[in-house]
């Protein structure tokens, strides 16, 4: 393979990272009955956290921490609002993501004032040269999930909760801890992919930096018809699309880098709903539940 | 073994009384009966013994001791079991995985094991159902059976059994009542909530009546007259059985010729006006295809249908998946037709609902069909019953030219059966031609002009002079001879 093949590889891998796990976390939820369309603004206060963390300590595994920390408390937020308060998840969600987009922009200018010089975070460190050690991490999320839906006793629970959460309760499946844990689960995997953009991807933090990446990863849940390795095969195209796009720009063709900038998004819409067929959404899927009247 | 006291249990849902201050007491390896007519209160009180329902007032004590049960997970640890009167499983998990769900011996369940253990229960049980099927596409006595076994797996010390009899086949009947002795026999307590007196009479030691919430009589079976229980549930003698409709059949105005879809293998019917033409059979030998392509939700593969008068009405199976809109409130759900059709006067009016004119409307039907219920409740919460009720309402309200009536009665209390029947008589005297599908006997016998049996696909007609249950039972176990 050429310079050129390798480092479209890699660029394709990086940039998939962070979507897989996002939709990892989104997917758990989801199977559970828990549909979190605030992933996009768990994701950025994940980002900001590795970033504020890391500048701090210089610790990769701190600022990580706190990605996966921050990106925990604000599902528990939503969870409260969404399980226990019976919210409307969409409305909810979308205050989610307002809420993360006005914090961490405003903490952001408040922290890192524009006449402080410009810091960035620790890299993290690679596996092999220009592969962080997050793709391990994130190859071993996706065969956990995977294993943890299909073969396990707890996924059978959370599958059962996602589609009828009163036959789960029935059974005696505690069906309110589960949709939290899972809940939480999502925020932990948004966090962390939020902590990918910032520690692997960019070094640095922008507002809004997550640039509609929750909403794709949302996308690829829903077009990757509920299963892991779909998903995966989804998180690939739009990173390598994305990979490419870039390259393309680099190399200066003239294509107005608008369109360029667009294409990933379209692709990966177009394949995934030509190949998704009719996706089985789960029965129960943003339903409240009530256990007893 | 356990022995259970609930007492003076009342719960009210916004302004229907459910319960009254409702007691029952099981005795521990009994089996004990439960009866009532429909909306009497029966699943609400196992229901709050299955901590499903939050009682206003009263209490529960197991074995002597006060106690609380707030989830069926604590009902379960307690080894209270319930099976419900509509089965409650995730239509889109296999058979294999609604039987694993809640058990808790082993994390590690890959598909092969769980349809293993699937397969030997199914094996122990006797129901010969693929584990890989998803629940949701079983016809409703697989689904109500699947709960019965998932039940009877978890091995409750107290079985309660809403309604199981409603969907099952006279032979499934006996085998469902054999295995009630037999847990009695191990030890076990058991519950057991029916419609039919014959079996409550047949393998209950006592049977506690309840009426309008409030327990009525708690009396040992053995030596009780079934005419004395139905006054019991009613107030009233329960009416005699009826006789087929004698009027003159009219011209042909349903005809079906060699439909194929499904199991079913080249049927051919006629329905006259005026006649009630009764089609007998197990369920699972084309009642679901059969009942699909008159309802027009499935593609024939072969044959025609012809609906030579109209309007064609239809009482759907299965009333809470293709029979009701359940969120839906009762009035709505009893237009729908209605409104399907285009919505014309009195109720409509320039394609707007007219509110004050369905509600009375509505109010007429409720108190004609014996409705239960409030017009603006959602139809989930009206007693099994009740949704029966409405749904023949919906149809029968709409003077049907054509009828296609799939177990009709199936799930209503002894009053409201005779009360049903009566009305499809009365429908096919006034000229309309019915279609009658059903899996109980004396529906058959006693509704049928004509009967024809249907196994695996194909349809045989009760000759004339032969009009016994031993006949029609021989033809429902594919003895043709
Ligand atoms: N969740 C609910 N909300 C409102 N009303 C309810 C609810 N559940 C039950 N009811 C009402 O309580 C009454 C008793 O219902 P229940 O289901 O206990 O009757 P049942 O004896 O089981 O009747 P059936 O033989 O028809 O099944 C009915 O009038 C029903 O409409
Ligand atoms: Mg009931």
């Amino acid at each position: 393979m050429d310079a050129a093949g390798l480092a479209l590889v890699l660029a394709t891998l990086r940039l998939s990272t962070p979507l897989g796990v996002a939709a990892m976390g989104e997917l758990v939820g989801q199977r559970a009955g828990v549909l979190n369309i605030g992933i996009e603004g768990l994701m950025l206060v994940g980002a900001f956290g590795a970033f504020a963390v890391g500048v701090a300590t210089g610790s990769v595994l701190l600022a990580t921490g706190a990605a996966v920390g921050l990106g925990c408390l604000l599902a528990a937020i939503f969870a409260w609002f969404v399980l226990n308060q019976r919210a409307d998840p969409i409305v909810t969600g979308t205050a989610v993501n307002l809420l993360a987009l006005g914090g961490t922009g405003s903490a952001y200018r408040l922290l890192f004032p524009p006449e402080r010089p410009i810091v960035s975070p620790p890299a993290v460190p690679d596996l092999v040269p220009g592969v962080g050690v997050f793709l391990l991490v994130a190859v071993l999320l996706v065969v956990a999930v995977a294993i943890l839906l299909s073969r396990t006793r707890i996924g059978l629970e959370i599958r059962a909760t996602g589609e009828r959460a009163e036959a789960a309760h029935n059974e005696g499946i505690p069906v309110m801890r589960l949709r939290w844990a899972c809940t939480l689960f999502g925020g932990a995997c948004a966090g962390l992919a939020g902590a990918i953009l910032v520690l692997w991807i960019s070094q640095s933090f922008v507002e809004g930096m997550t640039a509609g990446r929750g909403f794709i990863a949302l996308s690829l849940v829903l077009f990757g018809g509920y299963r892991p390795a779909r998903i995966v095969a989804g998180a690939l195209l739009f990173g390598g699309a994305n990979a490419l796009q870039f390259q393309l720009q680099a190399a200066g063709f003239e294509i107005p880098y608008a369109l360029l900038l667009m294409t990933p998004y379209v692709l990966t819409l177009i394949v995934l709903a030509l190949y998704a067929g009719r996706a089985h959404a789960p029965g129960d899927l943003a339903r409240p539940f009530v256990a007893r009247t | 073994m356990l022995r259970v006291e609930l007492r003076d249990v009342g719960k009210r849902f916004g302004s229907t009384l459910a319960l009254d201050g409702a007691d029952l007491e099981i005795e521990a390896g009994e089996i004990h009966a439960l009866l009532g007519e429909n909306g009497a209160g029966k699943t609400t009180l196992v229901r709050t013994l299955y901590g499903l329902v939050r009682p206003d007032r009263g209490e529960i004590r197991l074995d002597g001791r006060e106690t609380r049960i707030d989830s069926p997970a604590h009902a379960l640890s307690q080894g209270i079991g319930l099976v419900h009167q509509h089965a409650v499983l995730a239509p889109a998990l296999t058979v294999a995985e609604n039987l694993a769900l809640g058990e808790k011996d082993s994390l590690w369940l890959p598909p092969a094991r769980l349809a293993q253990r699937a397969r030997t229960l199914l094996e122990a049980y006797d129901l010969a159902l693929d584990p890989e099927t998803p629940a949701g596409e079983l016809p409703v006595a697989h689904q109500q059976r699947l709960g019965i076994v998932r039940a009877l797996a978890r091995g409750a010390r107290l079985l309660i059994l809403d309604e199981p009899t409603a969907v099952l086949a006279p032979s499934e009947v006996d085998s469902l009542l054999e295995l009630l002795v037999r847990l009695r026999g191990e030890g076990r307590t058991v519950v057991f909530i029916s419609h039919k007196l014959e079996e409550v009479t047949a393998v209950c030691d006592r049977v506690t009546v309840l009426r309008k919430g409030r327990t009525v009589a708690t009396r040992p079976v053995a030596g009780l007259d079934p005419r004395e229980l139905g006054r019991w549930m009613v107030g009233v003698d329960p009416p005699p059985p009826g006789e087929p409709p004698g009027g003159e059949v009219g011209s042909v105005a349903l005809r079906a010729v060699g439909l194929q879809a499904g199991l079913l293998r080249g049927v051919d019917l006629t329905v006259g006006e005026g006649e009630i033409f009764a089609v007998a059979g197990i369920d699972g030998n084309g009642q679901a295809p059969l009942e699909e392509v008159f309802a027009g939700i499935r593609s024939l593969e072969a044959g025609k249908i012809e609906v030579l008068r109209s309007p064609l009405a239809l009482i759907p199976g299965d009333r809470q998946r293709t029979g009701l809109v359940l969120g839906l409130a009762a009035e709505e759900n009893l237009i729908l037709v209605e409104a399907a059709r285009g919505g014309s006067e009195p109720l409509f009016r320039w394609g707007l609902l007219r509110r004050s004119r369905l509600r009375e409307s509505v109010r007429e039907t409720f108190s004609r069909f014996d409705v239960q219920g409030e017009p603006a409740q959602p139809a989930a919460t009206l007693s099994g019953g009740n949704q029966q009720r409405l749904l023949l309402a919906r149809a029968l309200r709409e003077r049907p030219a054509v009828l296609v009536a799939i177990n009709p009665t199936r799930g209503l209390d002894l009053a409201a059966t005779g009360f049903i029947r009566e009305e499809l008589r009365r429908a096919a005297r006034s000229g309309t031609a019915v279609l009658l599908v059903s899996t109980d006997l004396d529906e058959v016998l006693e509704l049928g002009n004509r009967i024809a049996v249907l196994f695996r696909g194909r349809l045989y007609p009760v000759e004339a002079g032969r009009r016994t249950r031993e006949r029609i039972g021989e033809l429902m176990l594919g003895q043709v001879g």
